[in-house]
């Protein structure tokens, strides 16, 4: 049994911070504990993509800047040999995973301590994220599908086109542990004038 | 600021990159042989070029690959960009 602390744990959510017209155009809810996988290898070696297939039942995005999901995991393009796996949290997929690859030429790092997800949605999502982040976030470049590591407010993060939220169009923001206090105190103020909700971490998965 | 266009993630703005100097400097195959003259050439001395400039760079926030840039010095307008091993397309030398 491990003892868990969310790096939001000194910001008490939800806040409701209603913008100049009482409106609020942006929100933000972290989906904390989940599982995060970093890992490496040839995707040109057959048997390096099918062990992640028949793991998490997803092949490789070897597209740069795109993401693939399916029940609840999702994969994000890094490098082109390396992607990010993030998935429903305690889950022995780690271990499976790295059982499947033992014979084969990779690097599995599990980094679920190390950083955290946001999920940030609303009207003005990417006016808000466009004040500090330098990528292009119009609908016709980072559109379903998308994902791109690049820096919001000096902070390096990678960002998730997220199609599957029942609010609507939603974005996920991966972060370092340890820039997640600042990137949510950052984001409240860039809300504000548009006013947003803070909503407490989801629960499941 | 600038915008380079990294050869895997397309163009992007000049903070997600770090410069790593003067492109395709070779280490010498066997330094020992080296007079301390031509040891300090490989090690200091660097083209300087007013112009047309070959450099590396690296996509730091992105997805932390080195490459190459032919970058105009005068004007700053970026020339070319190309994996590392590769030759710039086209007759710029």
């Amino acid at each position: 049994m491990s003892f868990r602390q969310s790096p939001l744990i000194e910001i008490e959510t939800p806040i409701h911070g209603p913008g100049v017209a009482a409106q609020a155009s942006f929100w933000i809810q972290e989906r904390p504990f989940r599982t995060h996988i970093n890992l490496r290898g040839d995707p040109a070696d057959a048997g390096f993509t099918e062990a992640v297939a028949h793991t998490i039942g997803i092949s490789l995005p070897v597209d740069p800047n795109t993401c693939a999901s399916k029940d609840n995991w999702g994969a994000c393009w890094l490098a082109p040999d390396e992607w990010l796996l993030i998935g429903p949290k305690d889950q022995d997929s780690t271990r499976d995973l790295g059982q499947r690859l033992v014979p084969l030429h990779h690097a599995l790092t599990e980094v679920s301590g190390g950083q955290t997800v946001f999920r940030v949605g609303g009207d003005g999502w990417r006016d808000v994220l466009a004040s500090a982040c330098p990528l292009d976030l119009h609908p016709r470049a980072f559109r379903a599908g998308a994902c791109a590591q690049t820096v919001i407010a000096h902070a390096n993060v990678v960002l998730i086109y997220a199609g599957d939220d029942p609010r609507g169009e939603a974005l996920d923001i991966v972060v370092r542990r340890s820039f997640a206090d600042h990137l949510a105190r950052w984001l409240m103020d860039a809300a504000a004038e548009g006013g947003f909700e803070f909503l407490a971490p989801a629960t499941s998965s | 600021m600038l915008q380079i266009e990294c050869p895997w993630c397309g163009a992007r703005d000049q903070q997600e990159f770090q410069y790593g100097g003067e492109a395709h400097i070779v280490r010498p195959e066997s330094p020992d042989t080296l007079t301390d003259e031509q040891w300090a050439d490989y090690l200091f001395n660097r083209a300087n070029s007013k112009g047309v400039h070959a450099e590396q760079w690296c996509h730091t926030a992105g997805c932390r690959r080195w490459f190459n840039v032919l970058r105009d010095t005068v004007s700053y307008a970026v020339l070319a960009v190309y994996r590392p091993g590769e030759r710039p397309s086209g007759s710029v030398e």
